[in-house]
Order: structure tokens, then sequence, then C-alpha cells
């Protein structure tokens, strides 16, 4: 058994960090000595050889590792709802990576077009100035844990080898729903849509069995997102939004993004010294590996890749065969 | 033994100095790689390319979203709906016109559409310059007329941004005073603080300043520069705008005398011969004779200042939307996606439409738009389809003919106020002035004598339309300040979706939207309704 325990502290101070500024000062970013950065983890590895005999070997590793990063930082933030839900806003008392989104109630029984539960400034004052004073918090972007887990198992010249990768604890957005296309013309035929559309609201009665809202349309009334008055001082929301944007960065869109990845299976088998012999070989291996075997993942996703569901290209499963012979 | 330590120690020592001499100018604060303006030359470059508008994208938005564009059936091939999706979202209006032009694919139009952005950018250029000018070396009669240039552009950019993204200044119901503009920030410095709106009044009042002191500096340090830079004539033909936005009658009337005093020339357009073999081609200004603008320099002469924007003959910016050519090419059948209107083509005096005639009316349809010929069989004879802007050289800035409209429009506007016929016929003469330059010189040109003033405010009106088309900022800007009357737009990607689309009287799409880029950087910036 082996046992790797890593722990390390850094701070640096005066990052320089490039900052966006407001498009009026006539560049995108400026340059500027940021803040302090705190950064301190633990890497842990543990390796256990369970079986240890002339034929069989059996090992099992596990490796994980915690980071912890705080920034102290005394920029001014931009704390609009875009900000809020993109896991870059910093409120004390929540983790780094924390979001923030729209609380989604539902179609409209009569237009088919989402509705949000959003606190009005007179309920909520602050949301004024801190957009997630009327957004609900949803769990934070980073896993509590992550790690990965090997194991190798060996009976003779025969050898299995599997990698897995598990993370637990964090959150994340689905890819958007509604896109623009969808709101000036029907979309091209070329255009892949979700198939999450064919169960959305058509008519009034479809609320009572479906959570998605009808198609949107140019005509769609925005919906106006609490804001400050410009005299006040006070950091301001930019106004009005479509309510389809704010549905796209809603509570119906954020998933449990817990999973295990089986990252690869590989089957190794080498020929025994007496049949070398018989062709003079030095060695001769045969193996075959399977990569991007399964991923086992919350029961949100609906069956769709979860690479496929947050925007991405699917990862591919791939298959090779090796054969090595050295004379 | 003991000399050769000694000079080993002296050897280690002089190695030494000359390494750390070395580094400290390597160390030093200033940057190797970029520049630091030191003389008035290196300010007037930075000027050049950063202050001025050179090859920027302001118009194809502005372009459509006008009554001088129409958009044409789809007809069914895929090249012309790709163009009309292009221009879908100014065309129709939409809240989200910018997000969707931004777009790098689909309906996206290459290069930069945040006109926001893209006009900031181009004040910063002009503060770097007003604010470094104290601490270069040079001439000083070269630095203040730099000094004016600069004012006077940061003026120009102030006036379209307020024209873009806040209510006109004569808008009814809306007090300047308190309807927001644009945020005005006059240094260089780049602060992370979120910028307020200013109100619409304020901006105004800091262009007429700037104008003013600009145009006062290019007065007292006179430098004939070209037409590509701003002079006082051109900063006194902004005033007279910037007044005549304003309904300030007496003073736009003020600035355009000064401009016509000094350069009275108008451009005649019976010079533009391209091919004198006759007929059609005469005037036409197709593809084939496509440097022959009125912001051409070896033909025009009333051009004050111009610019060149983004999509002359480089196939991005306007060429993406008013293309010239389309694959396959234009016929009887197939017209432009985005094209003149039929409405601005009604305005023009057309006479002929024969091959072989000797006069042409109004030259202004022919020379000022696009158009691509093509042969009509039913005709037997040559057709055009125009295209309106975009291609050709030159394309946008400020020309005398503009100062003639302004300040006939003033003398209009204080001949219904006051009844005094000296303004009408002052007005007429102005107007008459521009368009016999304008007519077909073949048959004598009859001058027009409205009495009515109420008639006499439409045709300028008109006038004013048929002068500027597809020209700078005019249109769109113009239509604001006439009380933003109701516009219906039809478009239509394929034959059978034919969608309207209207804008009614006064309507807040009127005010463009602020890029969302741009709100989301800036949480202070509340935006049009």
């Amino acid at each position: 058994m082996g046992v790797v325990i890593d722990y390390y502290n850094k701070r640096s101070k005066d990052l320089i960090i490039y900052k966006e500024v407001p498009h009026e000062n006539g560049v995108e970013q400026m340059p500027m000595n940021g803040g302090t950065l705190y950064n301190s983890g633990v890497d842990l590895a543990i390796n256990l050889g369970l079986v240890k005999t002339n034929d069989i070997t059996w090992s099992l590793g596990v490796n994980s590792s915690k980071n912890y990063n705080k920034i102290t930082s005394k920029l001014q933030q931009n704390p609009t709802w875009n900000t809020a839900r993109s896991g870059n806003y910093y409120v004390d008392g929540y983790a780094v990576s924390s979001f923030w989104v729209f609380d989604y109630t539902g179609p409209n029984s009569n237009s088919g077009q989402p509705t949000f539960n959003i606190p009005t400034t007179a309920q909520k004052p602050d949301g004024k100035f801190d957009a997630t004073a009327f957004m609900k918090y949803a769990g934070k972007l980073n896993p509590d844990f992550s790690g990965g887990l090997n194991t190798s198992f060996r009976y003779k010249t025969f050898t299995f080898t599997t990698n897995a990768y598990l993370s637990v604890g964090a959150h994340k957005l689905l890819a958007p729903l509604f896109t623009w296309e969808m709101v000036n013309s029907t979309p091209n035929e070329y255009n892949n849509l979700p198939a999450d559309l064919v169960n959305r609201w058509r008519q009034p009665g479809d609320e009572q069995h479906t959570n998605i809202p009808g198609l949107p349309w140019y005509g769609v009334p925005y919906i106006t997102i609490p804001s400050g008055d410009i005299n006040s001082g006070n950091l301001v929301q930019t106004g009005l939004e479509s309510p389809y944007t704010l549905y796209n960065f809603s509570t119906a869109r954020v998933v449990n993004a817990n999973y295990l990845r089986i990252s690869n299976i590989m089957l190794n088998y080498s020929l025994p010294a007496k049949m070398l012999k018989r062709f003079s070989s030095k060695s001769c291996a045969i193996s075959y590996t399977m990569g991007n075997v399964y991923t086992f993942v919350s029961k949100d996703y609906k069956g769709i890749d979860p690479e496929v569901a947050s925007g991405n290209q699917p990862l591919s499963r791939t298959h090779s065969f090796n054969l090595a012979i050295t004379f | 033994m003991k000399k050769t330590k000694y000079y080993i120690y002296l050897i280690t020592i002089f190695v030494l100095l000359i390494s750390i001499t070395g580094c400290k100018k390597f160390l030093s604060e200033q940057s190797q790689s970029e520049l630091r303006p030191a003389s008035v030359e290196d300010l007037t470059a930075i000027m050049a390319g950063d202050g001025y508008p050179y090859n920027n994208t302001m118009l194809p938005v502005l372009n459509l979203l006008t009554d001088d564009v129409q958009c044409n059936v789809g007809q069914n091939q895929t090249n012309f709906q790709a163009v009309a999706i292009k221009g879908r979202s100014a065309f129709t209006w939409q809240k989200t016109i910018f997000e969707d032009m931004l777009l790098s694919t689909g309906a996206g139009i290459s290069g930069n559409t945040n006109v926001w952005q893209t006009l900031y950018k181009k004040i910063s250029g002009c503060n770097t310059v007003l604010d470094y000018l104290s601490r270069v070396s040079g001439i000083e009669t070269t630095k203040n007329h730099l000094k004016g240039e600069a004012l006077a552009m940061r003026a120009y950019y102030y006036f379209m941004l307020v024209n873009f993204f806040g209510k006109p200044y004569n808008a009814e119901g809306a007090d300047p005073e308190t309807s927001p503009g644009v945020p005005l920030k006059l240094t260089m410095s780049v602060t992370d603080s979120l910028f307020h709106r200013n109100s619409v009044a304020a901006v105004y009042r800091q262009i007429e300043a700037d104008l003013k002191e600009g145009a006062a500096l290019m007065a007292a340090n006179g430098q004939a520069s070209g037409v590509y830079k701003f002079s006082q004539w051109a900063a006194y033909a902004m005033l007279s705008r910037v007044y005549l936005y304003q309904e300030k009658w007496d003073d736009a009337i003020t600035y355009a005398d000064k401009v016509i005093a000094a350069r009275p020339g108008l451009t005649n357009l019976n010079n533009y011969k391209a091919r004198p073999t006759g007929g059609y081609y005469l005037y036409n200004n197709g593809t084939a004779d496509n440097a022959n603008r009125i912001y051409d320099l070896s033909l025009s002469k009333e051009i004050l200042w111009m610019y060149r924007p983004n999509g002359t003959g480089t196939g991005t910016g306007l060429d993406e939307v008013f293309k010239a050519t389309v694959v396959p090419g234009y016929s009887a059948t197939l017209n432009p996606p985005y094209a003149a209107s039929d409405a601005l083509l009604n305005l023009y005096d057309r006479a002929p439409t024969k091959d072989t005639a000797i006069y042409l009316g109004d030259l202004r349809s022919r020379v000022y738009l696009i158009s691509s010929a093509y042969y009509n069989a039913a005709l037997l004879a040559i057709d055009f389809k125009f295209t309106g802007g975009s291609d050709g050289v030159g394309g946008a800035g400020i020309r005398t003919a503009e100062v003639y409209l302004n300040r006939a429009e003033a003398n209009i506007q204080k001949f219904l106020a006051t009844g005094n016929a000296s303004f009408r016929q002052a007005a007429l003469n102005d107007i008459n002035t521009l368009r016999v330059n304008r007519y077909d010189s073949r048959k004598i040109y009859q001058p027009i004598a409205i009495a009515d003033g109420n008639e006499l405010l439409i045709f300028y009106k008109n006038e004013r339309r048929r002068e500027f088309p597809f020209d700078s900022e005019h249109r769109w800007f113009d239509l604001r300040r006439y009380g933003m009357p109701a516009l219906t737009h039809t478009y239509a990607e394929t034959p059978g979706s034919i969608q309207t689309f209207t804008l009614a009287v006064g309507d807040n799409r009127y005010t463009l939207p602020i890029p969302k880029a741009t709100l989301d950087r800036n949480g202070n910036l509340i935006q049009n309704p």
C-alpha cells in the first residue's frame, strides 16, 4: 500500500488581470493590479496492492485533489443577472463558482410563454444593485469532490486495466433551448432542434402536463427585470429581457452534474515464452482498448449525452486493437 | 602571478559594469515596442488611423432602416435568400438588431456592427490626440489645426451616437434636458467606472462647443489638407445641421452662410459622362462605371469632407446587403434582395425609358444609385435594377449641397412662422441653385416656384430625400426629426412568406436599442424602451 499526500498553499498579491471595461472607454480591457489570490489544496493518491501471487496481481488506485481558492478583490463587479448566472460573481458566504438563475414557474396558460417568479424592487430593494436578490441560488459549477479510480488485474499473462473518473456535487446549466433563429422565422430544415421541443406547450391546457414553453415569435412581450434609477447612483440592471432568454437561464435548465465516467478499458495478453521461441521472438502482446466506455449521469439529462446537453460535441467511443511483436 | 589576479578582478568588475548599465536601458519603464507620441507628426498619424472613420461600418444598419429601401421577394434562390437574411433584423426593426447583426455565423454582417463600440473607439482616438497635444513638440499652428480636427471629429461622432441611441432633440413630448442621450467621455484615460447616460441636450451642448472651438482653431491655423481631413467649412456645415436638428433656424442660416460664402460651388452632374456613346449608359452608374459617383474627387467639387465607409468594393459591410451582383444575375424576374424602394425612385423625374432618349431629367437616380444592367427581352432593351448604396468610390461625408438645403429648410420654417415672402424666395433660390446642377442640361431647367409654405416644405423634404439616397446618415436621422412618421417594410424571404412590419408614428424603435454586449459591461446604462 502506498499513500502520497501533497499539500500546497500559495498566496499571490497584486495580480495583473485584464479587466473588461465599458465600451465608452474605446478599449475592451485594461490591465490592472487586481487583487489577492489565496490558493491552497491537497493532492491525494492511494495505491493498494490487494493480491500479489505468482499468477494473480490485483491493484487498486484512487487519486483525488481538492483545491480551495479565494479571491479578495477591490474591483467593482458588474452585478447584472448575466454575471450572476455565469459563475463569476463573488458573494461573501458563497463558494467560488456559485451561480444564480431565474425562478421558472411554468408556461403561461394562455400564451405558452415562460413565466417567472421575479421579486420586484419593492419586495426586495437589493435588486437595484444586486441581481442575486431576485434570482435563485442554483448551486456551484465546481464539484465538491472529483477524483480518478483505476484498477488493474493480472492473471498469468492476461491483464485487465480500467480507469474511471468521478465528480460529485456540481450543478450546471444545459445548453440554451431557444435560439434567436426561432424568433423571426421557422428554422431551416438543416437546423437541428432539441428533441425537448416535441413536448412543448401547444394549446391552453398543455401546461398541466408539460413544463416546456411554446415556441417564441418576434412579438413576444419582454419582461421587465428589477433595476435601480439612474440618479440614485445604484448599479442598475439593464432593463427588458425576452422571457425566452430568461428561460434559458432558469431553474428549468439547471441539472445535477454528478457523473461517473469510465474512461477506458484495456485488455492485454502476452504470449507465453514457450510459444515465442517457435518463431524466435522476444515478446509478443495483443491488446484491445475501448475509450469512453460509458458515463453514469443524473436523470436530469434525459438520456442525452452530458457533453451534448451542455452544448459540446459528444465524446466518441474508440476501439483500438494493438499487436506488438519484438524480435 | 599577483598581477594576473589583479587583471582578473579588473575584468570582472568591468564586465559587471557593462552588464548593469546595459540592463538599465532594457528595464526602463518605457515600452520597447509601443509608440509614445513625441511629435505632432506622431499625433497626426494617430488621428488619421484612430480618429478618422476610414473603412468603418456604421452605415449598413442605417441604410436598412429607412423608407428608401425595399426587400424584394427572395425568389427561391438560395443566394438571394442569404442576402435577405443578413439584413432582416435591421430591415424589420428588431429589438435585437445589433445582437443579430453581430453574429459571426448566419445572419451576421462581417466586421463590427456594434455601432456604440465603433464610435466610442473613434472618440477615444480623438481624446488621445487632444490629451497629448500639450506634451508633444511641433509647430504651434500645426498643433492647433490638429486640435481643431480632433474636436470637430469628436463632435461628429457624438452627433452620430446621440441620434442613434437618444430620442430626437425635437421629439414631441420628450424634454431633451431629461431624455437620456449617451455618456460623454472627454478624456483618454481608461477607467473601470460605469458611466451614466448624459441627457440629449447635454450631448448637443458638447457637440456645439466642440464644433465651434474646432472651427475657430482650424480657421485661425489654416492648413488645407484635402477632403479626407476635417476643415472649418465641414465644421460650419455640421453646425448648420446641428442647429437644424434643434430647430434653431437663425443659427442654422448663420453657419450655412459661412460655408456658402467661401465654398459656393456645386457639382454639375452633367459632367458625369462615362460613356459618350449615349443612351442608357450615358449617365448610368452601373458596375462598369462605378467610379462615377458624387463622392468622386476628380469630378465632384462640392465635397467638404468625406470618408470611405466599409463595404465599398470590398464585399463586406454595405456590400453584403446591397449587392451589385448576386449569382444568378439580376433579370426581369430576379430583383436585388434589398434595393432602392419604388417610393424613392418615383420621386425622381425619370423622363426617358428608351435607349435613344436625349433628355434624362433628374440625373441623380442614375449617378447616386448603383444600378445593374440586364437585357430585358420583353422590352428588347437594356434595363436596370437599382440597388442603392455600396460599391464605387467614396460614399459618405459632408457636401455643400446639404448646406444649401439646410439654409432652405430654415428659411421655409421662418416663412411659415412669419409669412415674410423674402424667406420663401431665399429658400426657392437655394433649391433651384441645387436642382439646376442636377438636371440634364440638354433641356433648359424649369425653376420651381411654389407659393404655399406647407407645400414647399413637403417639396423640400422630398428634395432632401432625392439628394441623399443611401448617403451617410441623412435619411434615417431626417425621418427622426420629421416627427418619426409611420413606416412599413415588407419582408419576403421566400415567395410564399410575405411578412409586413410597421413602425408606428413616434415608435420607440426610432431610437435604436443599445447593443447588449455594451450593456453587459456597464450596468449603469439604461436600455431604451
